[in-house]
């Protein structure tokens, strides 16, 4: 199998003029959402959904995925600048990178974290360029059984490295199932949770429940809570490291992106785990673990390559698979559904071009990522001065148009409203609602190998452990679960929830 | 968290919880009362949601339960009723003026109610915003991405 041929392929797709822009536009979005605190790029990427419908899927597709990437490189920027979280995977960068900021090296800062999500973005597009071909022929071999113990095993390990209770967080994923079957039933053909309503007839319309569940639940929510923030005063001068200083952080960036490659990938994965894992690290085989937490730049530049490179990994159970591994990626696959593209290992088969231009317009994005950061660093913070009481009835509008948009019926906005009240709700009871994402996206299929395994097998459970590749799935999702029991691994969860 | 513990039993967002699973899955169960199960080699249209509706019903009872049994009290964080109260208007009014009176308008009453629901209200900053809000979804919605909505009163448009 030639990758670079592939590769080259999917170059050719990215660079033409209308995906560069859709690119751009994408990359752009991201770092816009990135740097705001309280846009998280999941209900950005909810919100624009609608808009691509009139775009060509490897289009729409690049853009969306833009906005997740961009989003990692933006939420640098807030956390080093005003010591904000612009999204939960640049918590740990608030640590160093705030403190650098704080001794007049903002800048150099913001370089090596820029510098250091490139590289790792580089590296991460390499991996799924080589290792995606074979995983979607293995995933070819997958019938009823396995896909049915994959998904369980994905959801699973989704829950128990979420952050919050994980048995919260697995009756979300059930609330989630449950209410992806809502609509007629393909095998039966009756319609099942609608309440009467023609609207429902095609299932839960997916825009209305993800941006009332985040975009709205989370204004209601902040509403209460944020003030307008206080904004940086000093200046950003020296934007490059100097050499000295990048070769200084070279081994801590290669680290960093073997990490967060690797927990990318996973399922669960994605930008949230990888830099606590990375800095942790990083700290553990210093020579010098006093000087982190007081402006050491290696505790920007590790964690930094970690949430890109696994912001970019975790693409691959879902281009390979069709299996999300967050809530971004259930975004994604509801994305590939609206274009009528069928998420699974036959789209890298059917549809290369779509498949390699989306993996090609990752590097082609990280590179005018690293190219307009730097030199917008200005127009960004001035972005962050922007006052939480204009924002808010902007996403509210993106909210209402994007579900009248989605099904062009007023129904939808309804709907949004009533789901943006259950996000509201759930914040209320600190319950995390990104898994219910994953049981939504999934629940459908779930069904549907779930009972047509059980036709194969007659009836007999049995059949999801007597076929080898489905058991070996199963029993790492015990393994996930025991894991869970453990107190050692309970103690670093618990710590992880409480740096959230 | 430690401020909104207190003495006696009772966690507040775990009843809570529990009663809304409870509700969800009584009605989730009532609406699909009519399909049948199946058998499990021929499984019918309810069996699968029945299943995890039971699931559903079950684990609210555990949650409504041991929530009032727990230790130490802990009440759920006091509800902004003003801004809760104005962002539902603001969705509503949206949602009940966009045929008839068209995007414009209903963008700007959107904005109007929504702006409210800021703790301090500029009135001359706001009217601003919202006619400019408006303008902006006519020009991206409408002129930039196509979208079939009304624009304007539906009355003058005919």
């Amino acid at each position: 199998m030639d990758v670079f041929a592939n590769l080259a392929l999917g170059f050719t797709t990215a660079v033409s003029p209308i995906n560069l822009l859709y690119c751009f536009v994408g990359a752009i979005a991201g770092t816009l959402v990135g740097v705001l605190p309280g846009i998280s790029p999941v209900n950005t990427v909810a919100m624009l959904l609608p808009f691509t419908f009139g775009m060509n899927p490897t289009s729409a597709l690049i853009m969306l995925a833009g906005i997740f990437y961009g989003a990692q490189y933006g939420g640098s920027t807030s956390a080093i600048l005003i010591n904000v979280p612009g999204e939960t995977s640049a918590v740990v960068t608030c640590l160093d990178g705030h403190q650098m900021a704080r001794q007049g090296k903002a800048g150099k800062a913001l370089g090596i974290a820029a510098l250091g999500s490139f590289f790792a973005g580089c590296v991460a597009t390499l991996i799924i360029a080589l290792i995606s071909t074979p995983l979607a022929r293995l995933a070819l071999k997958f019938n009823s059984p396995e896909y049915f113990s994959l998904m369980i095993l994905g959801l699973i390990a989704a829950v128990v490295l979420s952050s919050g209770s994980a048995m919260k967080s697995f009756i979300m994923v059930v609330l989630g199932v449950l209410t992806g079957l809502v609509g007629i039933d393909v095998s039966s053909g009756s319609s099942r949770l609608t309440f009467g309503r023609m609207e429902l007839a095609d299932g839960m319309d997916f825009v209305p429940l993800v941006v009332g569940l985040f975009g709205i639940g989370e204004v209601i929510a902040n509403l209460e809570t944020v003030t307008d923030k206080t904004v940086l005063k000093e200046k950003i001068k020296d934007l490059l490291p100097s050499w000295r200083e990048i070769r200084e952080c070279f081994p801590a960036i290669l680290r960093g992106t073997a990490i967060g490659s690797a927990l990318g990938i996973l399922p669960g994965g994605g930008a949230a785990l990888p830099p606590f894992a990375a800095y942790a690290i990083e700290k553990k085989i210093s020579k010098h673990p006093e000087r982190f937490g007081s402006g050491e730049i290696r505790g920007v530049a590790s964690p930094e390559s970690a949430n890109n490179a696994g912001a970019q990994t975790s693409f691959i159970p879902m281009l390979t698979m069709g299996i999300p591994t967050n809530a971004l990626m259930a975004l994604m696959i509801g994305a590939m559904m609206i274009h009528g593209i069928q998420p699974g290992p036959m789209v890298i088969q059917k549809q290369p071009e779509l498949f390699w231009g989306i993996v090609a317009s990752m590097w082609v994005g990280n590179l005018m990522l690293l190219v307009i950061n730097l030199p917008l660093i200005h127009v960004w913070v001035a972005l962050l001065k922007t006052p939480y009481r204009l924002m808010f009835p902007a996403i509210i509008m993106f909210c209402c148009v994007g579900s009248y948009a989605s099904i062009n019926s007023v129904f939808s906005v309804w709907l949004m409203l009533g789901w943006g009240l259950a996000g509201y709700f759930f914040k209320k009871v600190e319950v995390q609602p990104a898994p219910m994402i994953l049981g939504f996206v999934l629940g459908p299929m779930l069904e549907e190998n779930f009972r047509r395994a059980m036709q194969i097998a007659n009836g007999n459970p049995a059949i999801f452990i007597e076929r080898p590749i489905s058991a070996v799935f199963l029993v790492a999702a015990l393994l996930c679960v025991i894991a869970l029991l453990l107190p050692a691994f309970r103690g670093k969860r618990e710590m992880l929830k409480e740096e959230d | 968290m430690k401020t909104r513990a207190g003495h006696g039993r009772g966690n507040h967002p775990d009843i809570a919880f529990g009663v809304a699973l409870i509700a969800v899955a009584a009605i989730a169960l009532f609406e699909i009362r009519a399909l049948g199960s199946g058998t499990a080699s021929n499984m019918g249209g309810g069996y699968v949601p029945r299943a995890l509706s039971v699931f559903l019903l079950l684990m609210g009872l555990f949650y409504a339960i041991r929530g009032f049994l727990l230790r130490p009290r802990v009440a759920i964080p006091a509800v902004g009723w003003k801004s809760l109260g104005l962002v539902v208007a603001s969705i509503a009014s949206f949602a009940l003026t966009l045929e008839t009176l068209g995007l414009f308008a209903a963008t700007l009453v959107m904005t109007v109610f929504a702006s409210l629901a800021n703790r301090e209200v500029r009135w001359l900053e706001m009217l601003v915003f919202a006619v400019g809000m408006a303008a902006f979804t006519v020009v991206v919605f409408i002129v930039g991405l196509k979208l079939a909505l009304p624009v304007w009163p539906v009355f003058t448009a005919n």
